[in-house]
């Protein structure tokens, strides 16, 4: 077993708590007790999950668990009975919570507020539920728990007692908050009274939990506040900057809320250090990030929890207490690591088949991670529900549905069993997008498909499945989905313009009132298009994503794909850039971004964005590999070395890597046994070397190829192509090369032969193969005249008509190729002049047998050339 | 050991501080004001039956 590492801990969740609201309070000093928490710990972003609804987030926080495995899929759920809904429940989680776990092995718990928690658990300590604390209308003497609110019972009238309701809230606690409160309508204004009962349940968490950490022994004490969240959900439009569209009075009465919301929670959080035992290990952490600078969103989604698109993918942690690092960051962490992470505290063992991992680089010492299969195996009392009363609310509902079916009970009500019908769909694609986000795209889809298929006429369904299907790289079908629901998209806006406005409003009377159709669409698309190699109709597609949605960060890491596929270098900065603007601790975004400056010329600053990106993840070998190449630029063979093998060391099958130290070894650094030991890493993996002919068409590609054959070279050409007047002796052409960018199947057949393969495919080749490509060079006018003529525009060249756009798009294709051969170290190039071979042929003859280290029949070859063929010469 | 009863003001018409400060500092503040707030409420209480 391994060592006990924490006496006690203290976990304090602050939902949709973000560094970019706290990072500058802290420096204007209003977050002194962050500050110093910082200071003697370790924090660091936490990545959320999708999507990013917080009963589900805090339940994979508490179990290590993503929705499908620990049954909470969304905020609400049918009543057992069937006759309406309520809010998701304590009973409905699968498996343990780490109260649970920590019961089973003798640990007292606190646990306040956590959600859901109610029905409260029998656990050893106390759980106080997230309805302890929600006020119900009427007077406070009124003011009842709802059943199942407090464990054990004897705590209830006290803990009843120190609930805070909001009528209690008065003008001098609001004025840190509104200043000028004196100018509002206590009474009426609906901001006012929101910040009051946020205010409120916030002091009545805090009441109960400060009671508790005084009054009780415990082990574990978890306390969740979700006033953060509710702040920002009811205030952050009114946060500075002020924006376009927010009424400028509201603007200054409000501007305040958010930041004083945090101020407020740095008080609290003074108040439970101070009863914590100094040697408490103490956690504190959001669920998600909150948008507040200019990824605001302008529009929200039309769709149900559409308020969550205001959630950021990173929120916030910060970990201190014995052991542990102090004013350091930590980099990786996920909401699944809590659970992973509290048990390695208690020295209890890691379930295998949970998807977190403790924060292992917060501690100052290597720590022993014990793994046990699966605590659910683990018999015993563990503080749970009784077995009856645990129930999967969605199966119970279909049981009920099946006795209504069958006659045995009442229907509810077509309005109610509508609703719940809504709401299972809900459920069912929330877990379906969780699924997906742990990269379980299989089982995602079989979801989505069921949703799709009783819900044909619902867009957000079908896009996700669209996104599916690309992953799972059906193209054919996700091509037929997006379509369908394009046309699906169309007609409803139709439908929706011939309605009346207060139709409409009947319609969407769910939704925000800055409501916009999904644009998701448009995304999938532009990824389809990216996967199809059509790199210029992938960005038209993101830059109509980017118009609704500024704050979506894979989007902006695609868009810079896009470009660097375009070698569009400042369009790659600068995409990359916005994605960094969301996310600045993506490795990837600062890989992108390096590999743009790097093709641009920048190397210096190229090297600074690898460098970031490889202090944010070791573990990238693409990042490694970059460095060592811009070094080789700027003359650092040997560091450039030290990258490389970093590379190789991390991904040992990167032949690219292998080559570079091979050559740079033997040629460059002198030390022939390394240089070996690459060399024959390379003999042993590389399936084989290929001989290609290429160059743009007409460049003399067919001639190189016949005079390879007259060498006695061994060809793969399938001659489906016959000779005709503009090529007599044959193309030389092997039909499945035209797909080479989608299939490479037929590569193997290619082994050890030559091959004719057109420029602009060759940046497809895979790095698996030795390529030694004879690139055929021709004046551009010479090739331009003689594919008119092949096109039957012989009339064009009579009249002298210059293609000079075709020119110019050539010119920048040839280019790009030639940039991307530059870079590859699995290449062997030799540039061969179309008018060289037909003039002096015995110079150029021999430097292509040397080059291919052949000996071939220089008579026979030679045969291959006619001057008469050299038709179009300029 | 961290001071863990740490007095703070306790004024009638309450602050943030009290509120931050948990139980005791709210079951102080109660205790402090108690009467005045019911009065307030009975006198909202009272209003609202009027425009009703």
């Amino acid at each position: 077993m391994s060592k006990r590492l924490a006496k006690k801990v203290l976990l304090i969740g602050w939902d949709a708590a973000d560094w970019k609201v706290m990072y500058p309070l802290i420096q204007q000093g209003k977050m002194p007790t962050l500050a110093k928490f910082l200071s003697e710990g370790v924090h660091g972003k936490i990545k959320t999950l999708d999507p990013p609804l917080s009963p589900m987030l805090w339940t994979s926080m508490a179990t290590g668990y993503r929705a499908d495995k620990h049954g909470i899929t969304g905020f609400v759920e049918p009543l057992a009975d069937n006759s309406g809904m309520r809010p998701v429940s304590s009973t409905s989680r699968k498996v343990k919570a780490i109260w649970n776990i920590l019961h089973q092995n003798d640990l007292k718990s606190n646990v306040v507020g956590w959600w859901p928690s109610n029905p409260v658990e029998p656990i050893n300590g106390v759980m106080v539920s997230n309805l302890y604390q929600q006020a119900t209308k009427g007077k406070i003497k009124d003011w009842k728990m709802p059943s199942g609110t407090v464990h054990p019972i004897e705590l209830e009238d006290k803990l009843a007692s120190l609930r805070v309701h909001p009528y209690e809230i008065t003008a001098e606690h609001m004025l840190p908050f509104v200043p000028k409160l004196d100018e509002l309508d206590g009474k009426t204004d609906r901001t006012l009274k929101g910040i009051a009962k946020i205010l409120a349940n916030a002091a009545s968490i805090h009441s109960a939990s400060t009671y508790l950490q005084r009054e009780t022994d415990w082990d574990f004490m978890a306390v969740y506040h979700d006033a953060i969240d509710h702040f920002s959900h009811l205030c952050m439009k009114f946060h500075p900057p002020h924006r376009p569209g927010i009424p400028e009075d509201r603007y200054e009465y409000f501007n305040q809320v958010v930041n004083s919301g945090y101020m407020f929670h740095d008080m609290m959080l003074e108040r439970s250090l101070q009863l914590a035992d100094e040697d408490t290990t103490v956690i504190l952490v959001s669920d998600h990030g909150f948008h507040s600078d200019h990824l605001r969103p302008r529009y929200f989604v039309k769709e149900p929890a559409a308020p969550a698109q205001e959630h950021s993918p990173y929120g916030m942690v910060c970990i201190k207490g014995p052991g542990i690092k102090k004013g350091e960051m930590m980099h990786g962490a996920s909401v699944l690591d809590v659970t992973p992470t509290l048990l390695t505290l208690f020295g209890l063992p890691v379930g295998e088949n949970m998807e977190g991992k403790p924060w292992l680089q917060a501690f100052e010492e290597p720590i022993k991670v014990d793994t046990i299969r699966d605590w659910e195996k683990e018999e015993g009392d563990a503080g749970r529900h009784p077995e009856v009363l645990r129930d999967d609310p969605w199966a119970a509902q279909e049981a009920m549905q099946q006795l209504i079916d069958l006659g045995y009970i009442d229907a509810p009500d077509g309005d109610i069993a509508g609703k719940i019908n809504e709401q299972k769909q809900e459920s069912k694609y929330y877990v379906a997008r969780n699924l997906i986000d742990g990269g379980k795209h299989g089982q995602g889809m079989v979801l989505l498909e069921e949703l799709v298929n009783d819900n044909p006429r619902e867009i957000r369904y079908g896009q996700r499945l669209a996104s599916c299907y690309l992953h799972k790289k059906q193209f054919a079908k996700c091509r037929d989905l997006i379509d369908r629901l394009k046309n699906l998209q169309l007609l409803i806006e139709e439908e929706e313009s011939k309605l009346t406005e207060e139709e409409l409003e009947k319609k969407n009377k769910n939704f925000m009132k800055e409501i916009e159709l999904p644009n998701y669409i448009d995304y999938v698309e532009g990824q389809l298009f990216m996967h199809l190699n059509r790199p210029k109709k992938a960005m038209e597609s993101f830059k109509k994503v980017e118009e609704k949605s500024p704050n979506t960060f894979d989007l902006f890491l695609n868009m810079g794909k896009v470009c660097l596929l375009r070698h569009r270098w400042e369009e790659a900065q600068e995409a990359y850039v916005k994605a960094l603007s969301i996310d600045d601790t993506s490795s990837f975004a600062h890989h992108g971004l390096g590999l743009a400056l790097l093709r641009a010329g920048n190397i210096e600053a190229a090297l600074d964005e690898f460098f970031l990106s490889v202090s944010l993840n070791y573990s990238y070998p693409s990042a490694h590999y970059h460095i060592g190449e811009a070094l080789v630029k700027m003359d650092q063979k040997e560091e450039a070395a030290n990258a490389f093998s970093a590379a190789v060391s991390l991904s040992p099958g990167m032949t690219k890597a292998h080559r570079w130290l091979a050559d740079l070894y033997q040629n460059e650094l002198k030390n022939p046994e390394k240089a070996k030991f690459h060399e024959d890493f390379l003999e042993k993996n590389i399936k084989g070397e290929i001989t290609i002919v290429s160059g743009l068409p007409r460049s003399g590609t067919s001639m190189m190829m016949q005079i390879l054959d007259a060498a006695g070279m061994d060809m793969l050409t399938d001659k489906k192509r016959k000779p005709d007047n503009n090529n007599p002796q044959g193309y030389y052409e092997f039909e499945p090369v035209k797909r080479l960018m989608i299939d490479k199947s037929w590569l193997p057949e290619a082994s050890g032969k030559t091959v004719k393969i057109i420029a602009q495919l060759l940046p497809f080749l895979p790095v698996s193969y030795n390529y030694k490509i004879i690139f055929m060079r021709r004046n551009m006018s010479e090739i331009l005249i003689s594919q008119q003529i092949m096109l039957g525009k012989k009339a064009d060249t009579e009249a002298k008509i210059f293609p000079i756009k075709l020119n110019e798009a050539f010119e920048k294709q040839l280019k790009k190729v030639e940039d991307w051969l530059d870079a590859q170290a699995n290449i062997e190039i030799l540039n061969v002049n179309y008018s060289d071979v037909v003039e002096n042929p015995d110079e150029e003859f021999d430097a292509i047998l040397g080059f291919l280290n052949v000996e071939g029949d220089m008579g026979k070859m030679k045969k291959m050339v006619s001057k008469k063929l050299y038709r179009n010469k300029v | 050991m961290l001071n863990k009863d740490k007095k703070i003001e306790i004024p009638v018409q309450g602050n943030l501080g009290i509120l931050a400060h948990g139980d005791i500092a709210i079951e102080a503040w109660r205790k402090v004001r108690g009467a005045i707030k019911e009065q307030e409420l009975k006198k909202d209480d009272k209003k609202k039956d009027e425009n009703e």
